[in-house]
């Protein structure tokens, strides 16, 4: 028997810290479109064409590089290669597909995962050693550049997450002894 | 707690040792604040530790054997760090920063 009210899709992105893949959680109320296909579209940084993939509703959809399609060919096809860094378009679409909903969604796996080596490179105990805090410092603020392009994200301001994402990239750079 | 599990350094008792920091640093705050006692919080203290406590709970593998490495061999990995970061992440990341600016276009 089929539900009477009003469809509410929605859905959650979970932080996995991992730079192989996205969970996302179905969070819709389907209604009566509990029983028709759905379907999500993944747009990567960059733009290009929205990748389809079937939507599992009431669960979490793991995507990854070889649902996505990006698996290099002269990989296996099991193994899975890093997604990049930046913003995804991601939409969830019921039947029929005015039921939707799109989100913009800032990936920073990778970037966060070398902020952390570089932090972690300082040890674990606090060290007054002014040598060890500037660098703390510099990576602290990288940390609040990316916290601020996930916020600009959140309002739908991208050029700004744009701004303060590549300035966490230019600071993370100027760590690197042989990039220049 | 026997001695060997107070001596023996983990990626727990890191954890712990965060939590017991940043809840020594809160108190230093109210007393400083409300009953002016004392040098109040150390926030430098204070944002190395929230930054750890975030870094230790994580399930990332090659996370994990940096932490395991910070753990056991302190700041000495700190240029072994920056020379893996070099050789490929870096031409990762400027990879990135091109998908991100035709994103804009």
């Amino acid at each position: 028997m089929s539900e009477i009210g009003k469809i509410n899709i929605d859905f959650q992105i979970l932080k996995t810290h991992d730079p192989k893949v996205i969970l996302i959680a179905d969070t819709s109320d389907w209604k009566h479109i509990a029983d028709k296909t759905s379907v999500l579209e993944i747009t990567m940084p960059g733009g290009g064409v929205p990748r389809e993939l079937i939507w599992n509703k009431h669960k979490i959809n793991i995507v990854n590089s070889s649902t996505l399609g990006i698996t290099p060919k002269a990989c296996d096809a099991t193994q899975l290669v890093e997604l990049p860094d930046g913003v995804y378009t991601i939409a969830v679409k019921g039947e029929p597909n005015y039921f939707c909903k799109e989100r913009f969604y800032l990936r920073t796996e990778r970037l966060e995962l070398e902020v952390g080596k570089l932090y972690l490179s300082l040890g674990v105990d606090f060290d007054k050693n002014l040598e060890k805090q500037k660098l703390r410092d510099d990576l602290l603020k990288i940390d609040s550049m990316i916290k601020a392009a996930n916020f600009a994200t959140m309002l739908g301001e991208l050029d700004k997450t744009a701004m303060y994402f590549k300035e966490a990239q230019k600071r993370l750079k100027s760590f690197c002894k042989s990039c220049n | 707690m026997s001695t060997q599990s107070i001596l023996v350094k983990s990626i727990e008792s890191v954890q712990d040792n965060s939590r017991t920091v940043i809840l020594d640093n809160a108190k230093k705050h109210i007393l400083s604040t409300d009953f002016a006692l004392g040098n109040g919080m150390n926030s430098n203290e204070v944002s190395h530790y929230s930054k750890l406590f975030d870094l230790l709970n994580t399930e990332n593998c090659e996370l994990i054997l940096y932490i395991n490495e910070a753990i056991e061999n302190g700041g000495e990995a700190i240029e072994k760090s920056i020379i893996n970061f070099s050789d490929n992440s870096v031409y990762t990341i400027s990879d990135y920063s091109n998908i991100f600016e035709e994103n804009l276009i």
